[in-house]
């Protein structure tokens, strides 16, 4: 999964399309491909595992998606972003599964683990999670919403987004996991891989992705959509493990809202076919998400589940 | 020769000479200027001020065992998005006046959280309690609220309130709290428990208790059912019911027969614009069948209302359309 990386041929191909030079490795050669238009996968891989052992589940769905070392490389320096927007049950990414993580970027040899987030203080105090990061040895590492701390990054074949002003931290990372809580969303029915990575998109850009009139248009939830859909072509992360253990279905994304627990842990590189995956843990159609069906429309991922390959085991 | 004296000074003279004559007149004028003091630094509007919704919460004398943690935060108008980052549009969708926010714990460490949120009208309140609760949940039989508890959480509504408690766990002892603080915070209500006009056309016959879904605009529709997606099909309100026998009937208000005409249409050309129908039936009375499968969709008028139910038979579309139209006549 991790190849070589010419740094040369990274600075000529970055010169033309005009990518920062301060882009870390792993990022830029995803960024760069994106760019290059490379071609939509034809099939993908989802891993599911299940447990009441919340960490162990983790445990598995990384090791059955090649491992953590096959995406954290030795002296890599990682940036994860979890769900912290709420402390009502199953609005939250779990604190036993960023233990987990947390820990197995450890072993894998990485320098620095950093947690970022645009959340408050209290949001990580609330949920015991600051203590945590802290006990594993990572960095939780907090930011203003809009400023200095964000990079215009141009959006390859933006539909909606010419430009999104993302977390300049994620660069300057090698390697960035993704880590959602799947869970009902009042504005567009979901909220999984894509949906997340508004996490690490500044509270500005954020605002434009409703549009003004959006009590009236009924374009609105697609135009949010597409925005989410152009966000995740600007930025992608090395792997997604989504926490799918118990998730609200209703009353989403703050709760509270009836509890499904599934139990289940869905790591994979493609979110497209993730998402697909963990919105039909309640019944939507992948074909019915907006944000789904449009990313697989436009390239970023499978969404037909006969080219979806998910094997699922118990952790 | 005496010194002239400076025209000032002698106007500060008289000035003096005019107020020890008159203490009453100083006394108001010293009253009427620490009033506009007093008005000058308070916020221009009183609904700046953290108001009614924070008066709401109960305190410790009021709950055996439980007593607030840490300060109530208070969230208005556009501010809730610091709260509910994400996912305040419904809120104010419903329309959203202010909330109140406190953490309660027991002796035992065990949390809960209470929302009072404070919304524009009684109408508000009870469409956004009817978007939080599930249906499925068991009433409360508190004096003066309408209310669900659920496995660990529960919503009461009275009035412009609608008050949100939530369970940090799902233990017994953590409901327990989650069931006296919501109990509190009822007693302190007031207001009607008067339902938007339009609920009561619901047929109530074979009616699921609990199923009412009173709605205001695209949101409150699309999380109950996503119907002509992509129409900007009018409406000023609705509300939906589930039945027994698997039936669901939708009522949209419009502003008059002629907007209600004008939201058919719409509702027809997104019918047919859909690829998926096996076909779009219209009938003489305005009205018109959406099939796409079973059960088939069928669409018409009452007076100023849209109706829209999903049946699996004509027959019990026209039953439900009856008996709604007896409920609506003359609103």
């Amino acid at each position: 999964m991790k190849g070589k990386f010419d740094r040369r041929e990274f600075m000529k191909s970055s010169a033309k399309l005009g990518v920062s030079f301060a882009l870390g490795e792993g990022l830029a050669r995803e960024l760069v491909a994106a760019r290059a238009g490379a071609a939509a996968p034809d099939k993908a891989d989802v891993a599911v595992a299940v447990s009441n052992d919340y960490g162990k589940a983790a445990e598995k769905a990384v090791a059955m998606v090649g491992g953590m070392k096959a995406y954290v490389g030795k002296g890599a320096k990682v940036a994860i972003l979890i769900n912290v927007q709420s402390k009502n049950p199953g609005t939250y990414t779990k604190p036993e599964i960023l233990r987990a993580v947390i820990r197995m970027c450890r072993d894998a040899g990485a320098a620095e683990t950093d947690v970022v987030s645009l959340l408050g203080q209290k949001n990580w105090d609330d949920l015991g999670l600051s203590g945590l990061v802290r006990e594993e040895g990572a960095n939780l590492r907090l930011f203003e919403r809009d400023g200095a701390h964000f990079r215009s990054v141009p959006v390859p074949d933006g539909r909606a987004l010419t430009e999104a002003r993302v977390l300049a931290a994620v660069y300057e990372h090698d390697v960035f996991l993704n880590m959602p809580v799947t869970k009902d969303h009042a504005g567009n029915k979901f909220t999984g891989t894509m949906k997340n990575l508004m996490g690490v998109s500044s509270g500005p850009s954020n605002r434009t992705f409703h549009k003004e009139n959006w009590k009236t248009d009924p374009n609105d939830i697609a135009h949010l959509d597409q925005c989410i859909v152009d966000l995740n072509k600007a930025v992608k992360p090395t792997l997604n493990i989504v926490d799918a253990t118990e998730f609200i279905t209703t009353n989403g994304p703050f709760g509270p809202g009836e509890l499904l627990k599934p139990q289940k842990v869905i790591a994979g590189r493609d979110r497209v076919a993730v998402d697909a995956t963990c919105c039909q843990l309640w019944g939507l159609k992948p074909a019915e998400v907006i944000m789904i069906a449009r990313g697989a429309e436009q390239g970023l991922g499978v969404m037909d589940p006969a080219r979806i390959g998910v094997r699922q085991e118990n952790a | 020769m005496a010194t002239k004296l400076d025209p000032r000074k002698k106007l500060a003279r008289r000035g003096d000479a005019f107020l020890r004559r008159r203490p009453a007149f100083v006394f108001c004028l010293t009253f009427l200027v620490i009033i506009a003091a007093c008005a000058a630094a308070a916020p221009a509007q009183s609904s700046d001020r953290p108001g009614r919704a924070l008066s709401l919460l109960p305190a410790a004398a009021d709950l055996r065992g439980w007593a607030p943690s840490g300060r109530a935060e208070v969230y208005q108008g556009e501010a809730l998005y610091e709260y509910i980052d994400g996912g305040a549009e419904i809120y104010h969708e419903y329309g959203f006046r202010e909330v109140a926010v406190q953490d309660y714990k027991d002796r035992a460490g065990h949390t809960a959280t209470l929302e009072v949120y404070l919304m524009v009208s009684p109408a508000a309140a009870f469409g956004m309690y009817t978007f939080k609760t599930t249906g499925e949940g068991r009433a409360t039989v508190w004096e003066g609220v309408e209310g669900e508890i659920e496995t660990y959480y529960l919503n009461v509504w009275r009035g412009s309130v609608l008050a949100t408690v939530t369970g940090l766990d799902e233990s017994p002892e953590t409901l327990e709290g989650v069931i006296a603080l919501g109990r509190a915070t009822a007693a302190r209500l007031s207001g009607s428990l008067e339902k938007p006009s339009v609920v009561d056309g619901l047929p109530r016959k074979g009616l699921k208790p609990g199923s009412r879904k009173y709605f205001r605009g695209r949101l409150g529709l699309l999380n109950v059912r996503s119907l002509f997606p992509g129409a900007e099909f009018p409406f000023v309100e609705g509300v939906r019911g589930l039945y027994n026998d698997g039936s669901e009937l939708f009522i949209f208000a419009t502003g008059s027969t002629a907007e209600a005409r004008a939201a058919l249409d719409v509702a027809r050309e997104a019918a047919r614009a859909d690829d998926r129908p096996l076909g779009v039936y219209s009938a003489k009375d305005e009205s018109f069948v959406f099939i796409d499968g079973t059960p088939a969709l069928w669409v018409g008028l009452v007076e100023r209302f849209v109706l829209v139910a999903r049946t699996s038979s004509m027959d019990r579309a026209t039953e439900l359309k009856s008996r709604a139209a007896s409920n609506l006549a003359g609103r």
